[in-house]
């Protein structure tokens, strides 16, 4: 049997010197005096948070002082509890975005949430003020055994989320029976019914929000059934509504993920049009294919200066090598916020605009009959158009594969690396029509290789970049030899993360082409009779 | 878990005060902190206003028959547990003394709590004992009070000879100047030659001061109570420096 719920809610105000009258005839009870309660809780774009099962909220702690921050699990059970720091530096130099180091004060709290936030920045999601009372239920010797607090939503809260009250007990380890027992008292309390979540469904709710509202994942759940049309059409709408979804971010300038995702959202549908796009007019794609280029294109000089950072953070640029790098920071730094505001300018272009509408025509507009065969290929199930393409885009990626040996050039893997990347979202697209047992292996033996192929073509654009911008910044003068050197190391780091990926490549190719991979890609083909959706494993 | 005891073979030397400030702060700063209150008298439990009772008493507990856990008691304060002292803790050597290993069972005790706290203080008695053996094994540092007397002096050279040659691992050893008297010539010249000779000081000094027996009848720590107060200073300085040794 679950525990009772130790939160109560209430329709109306509760009276204070009831509820002290109501308690007071068999307990011993201090009330502190009243305080203004301002919640406000937290978590990144995507919701990582809510789906670890973590609520991360800014209020005053659980005995009325300061303001902490306070980690409690999907049941609000408190996990852990610190100071906030009393101001805070934005993510973007708006107020909306906080990076986890300006928000969470180094310690446990920041351990904990560091894994699982990363690099994105925590967004508040909602905020309510209330006025809040404490009663505490305390021993002869004045020790605090448990806690009440109730909270009344006051101003512009109170006209959001309306007149009630909420009535919380907080247990003090060691004293639970207390705890216990006023949970028995309050539900024998007439008006009060026991409740979950505290503020902030509500608040969410009157926000138009609700928890995992967005997801970069594709989750489409196609059936076999559909006309290939349609079935592209799908997925070319649900790759715009992403990529839609992350402008706001990418032109705020939030954190480097918003940009990646919209990245990916475009290559996704440049892939989709590639390798399905003969089922649709040929016009509308050919057009739209071109705006996708330029969209892709105009996104790349950021996303290669954030992948620069991104990587001295990873090679750890701290202490003294951290000091001599600095000068190569800022002169990437420099490069990104110039980079950055080229990027918003061709985001609010009309050409931007245009190719949106392209896009969108594109999904959701019923396709025109034309004489070049589309109609006859569009009105075809995708259950027969998609499987024989991506059985054929494995074995272009194998062959491809098979044809490089140790002296093969870094061209040849990164050809690769593009066709896997085309065979991820191909299987990606059509998971909801494929045999799941294969194609989690599949997915899986494809990743392994994704990762090496991807560590090493980062780290061979990295070395050339650093090369680069070395011949730059020797030309403008200015830096010190020491510079030179801690970047001629991190050069070194990048080239021995190439060395080792290089090495387990053929490892990874081997498990990707062997016969049993082939014969689960046989598999993954095969006629199902009664396809599942599946959500989507994650993305490259 | 890093684990400190304020320790002195000596009695009423500020144990008690700066192990019970100390925790306090560690607690502030976010740490999930727990102090054990391994002296029968009971001061920091009295201070917390916790009862002074384990149940089962300290035979239980060293058998492994009750487990530490159960025992924990949530203080006033954010993030602060306590585990109370109990008059039968005056045996705790017997108890020790029936056990296998003696000297690593209180370690082997502490070690669950490892996942839920990152700050453990042992408040211990003063003594030297196979409890305090125990502590030397359990403990990563050693907090040791000092008054500025020759005797106590003496006794700290005691108490690092006697650490020295304990079994490893072998706790470090901090000690800081504990109820000192300005106003006493003895106490400000012996503050300034042995805190240049030794390396195993810290820079706090805590003083010598009403507002800290205050302490007592207020069942607070000074740091709540008297946060501008010198003896605050000094422990919040003392505190920053343990912490800063403790992740070194």
């Amino acid at each position: 049997m679950p525990p009772p719920s130790r939160e109560f809610a209430a329709d109306a105000a509760i009276s204070h010197a009831l509820l002290t009258a109501a308690l007071g005839v068999r307990l011993r009870v201090a009330t502190e005096p009243l305080r203004t309660v301002r919640h406000e809780w937290f978590d990144t774009f995507d919701w990582r948070l809510d789906r670890a099962g973590l609520i991360l909220e800014r209020a005053s702690g659980p005995h009325g002082d300061r303001t902490h921050l306070l980690l409690r699990d999907s049941s609000g059970e408190l996990l852990l509890l610190a100071p906030a720091p009393p101001a805070v530096i934005t993510a973007s130099g708006g107020p909306e975005a906080f990076l986890l180091e300006a928000l969470v004060p180094a310690g446990p709290l920041r351990d904990r949430l560091a894994g699982v936030v990363q690099i994105r920045a925590l967004l508040p999601l909602a905020r309510v003020t209330a006025q809040a009372c404490t009663f505490r239920v305390v021993d002869a010797q004045a020790k605090t055994l448990a806690r009440i607090v109730v909270e009344e939503p006051t101003g512009r809260s109170r006209r959001s989320l309306g007149p009630g009250c909420r009535l919380r007990v907080v247990p003090v380890r060691g004293y639970q029976g207390q705890a216990d027992r006023l949970v028995r008292l309050l539900a024998g309390l007439p008006g009060l019914r026991p409740s979950s979540g505290g503020w902030l469904p509500g608040a969410l709710e009157e926000l138009g929000r609700r928890p995992g509202d967005y997801t970069g994942q594709l989750q489409l759940s196609l059936a076999a059934t559909m006309p290939a049309s349609a079935a592209v059409q799908a997925i070319m709408a649900r790759l715009l509504s992403v990529a839609e979804r992350n402008m706001p971010g990418v032109l705020a300038d939030l954190d480097t993920e918003f940009l990646h995702d919209l990245r990916v959202s475009v290559r996704r549908a440049r892939t989709a049009l590639k390798l399905m796009g003969d089922v649709l007019p040929a016009g509308d794609v050919v057009h739209l294919v071109g705006d996708l280029k330029w969209m892709g294109d105009l996104t790349t000089p950021t996303r290669d200066l954030d992948a620069y950072l991104l990587a001295m953070d990873a090679t750890g640029a701290e202490g003294t090598r951290g000091a001599e790098l600095k000068p190569f920071l800022d002169f990437l730094g420099v490069r990104r916020q110039l980079a950055q505001r080229a990027l918003v300018r061709g985001l609010r272009s009309p050409r931007w605009a245009r190719a949106l509408q392209r896009w969108r025509a594109l999904a959701t507009d019923e396709p025109e009959v034309t004489k070049d065969g589309a109609a006859a290929a569009g009105g075809r199930p995708i259950g027969e158009v998609a499987p024989p393409r991506i059985a054929r885009t494995y074995r272009r990626a194998r062959r491809l594969g098979e044809a490089i040996t140790e002296a093969s050039p870094a061209t040849d893997l990164h050809a690769l690396r593009k066709r896997c990347k085309e065979l991820r979202y191909l299987l990606e697209f059509f998971a909801s029509l494929l045999n799941q047992r294969p194609y989690r292996t599949v997915l899986g033996q494809l990743k392994e290789l994704q990762d090496c192929l991807g560590e090493f073509q980062d780290a061979q654009v990295q070395r050339a970049a650093v090369s680069a911008f070395a011949d730059e910044m020797l030309a403008a003068g200015g830096t010190s030899a020491a510079t030179f050197m801690a970047m001629g190391r991190a050069a070194d780091a990048v080239e021995s993360r190439q060395g080792q990926a290089r090495a387990q490549f053929a490892e990874r190719f081997e498990r990707f082409a062997n016969k049993r991979t082939r014969r689960n890609v046989a598999d993954l083909t095969m006629a199902q009779p009664a396809p599942q959706p599946s959500p989507d494993p994650g993305r490259p | 878990m890093r684990v400190l005891a304020t320790y002195n073979i000596k009695g009423g030397v500020g144990k008690t005060s700066a192990a019970v400030n100390l925790a306090y702060l560690a607690a502030q700063e976010g740490r999930r902190t727990l102090l054990w209150d391994l002296d029968p008298q009971g001061a920091a439990t009295f201070l917390f206003r916790v009862r002074p009772r384990v149940r089962g008493g300290v035979k239980a507990l060293i058998r492994g028959r009750t487990s530490l856990d159960a025992l924990i008691k949530g203080t006033d304060f954010d993030n602060l547990d306590l585990l109370p002292a109990d008059f039968s803790y005056r045996t705790m050597d017997l108890a020790l003394d029936r056990a296998k290993r003696p000297t690593r069972r209180i370690a082997q005790l502490l070690k669950p709590l490892a996942a839920e706290y990152q700050v453990l203080i042992l408040d211990c008695p003063p003594s030297v004992s196979l409890v305090s053996e125990g502590v030397l094994r359990a403990a990563d540092t050693l907090l040791v009070p000092l008054v500025p007397a020759t005797l106590s002096l003496r006794t700290f050279d005691q108490l690092t000879d006697f650490v020295a040659h304990a079994r490893r691992p072998r706790p470090r050893i901090l000690a800081f100047f504990s109820l000192v008297d300005s106003r006493k010539r003895l106490h400000r010249d012996t503050v300034a030659r042995v805190g240049a000779e030794r390396s195993d000081l810290a820079r706090a000094i805590v003083p010598a001061a009403s507002i800290v027996e205050q302490m007592g009848p207020r069942r607070l720590p000074v740091v709540v109570f008297s946060p501008k107060s010198a003896a605050a200073a000094a422990y919040r300085q003392l505190w920053t420096e343990v912490r800063d040794l403790a992740e070194r």
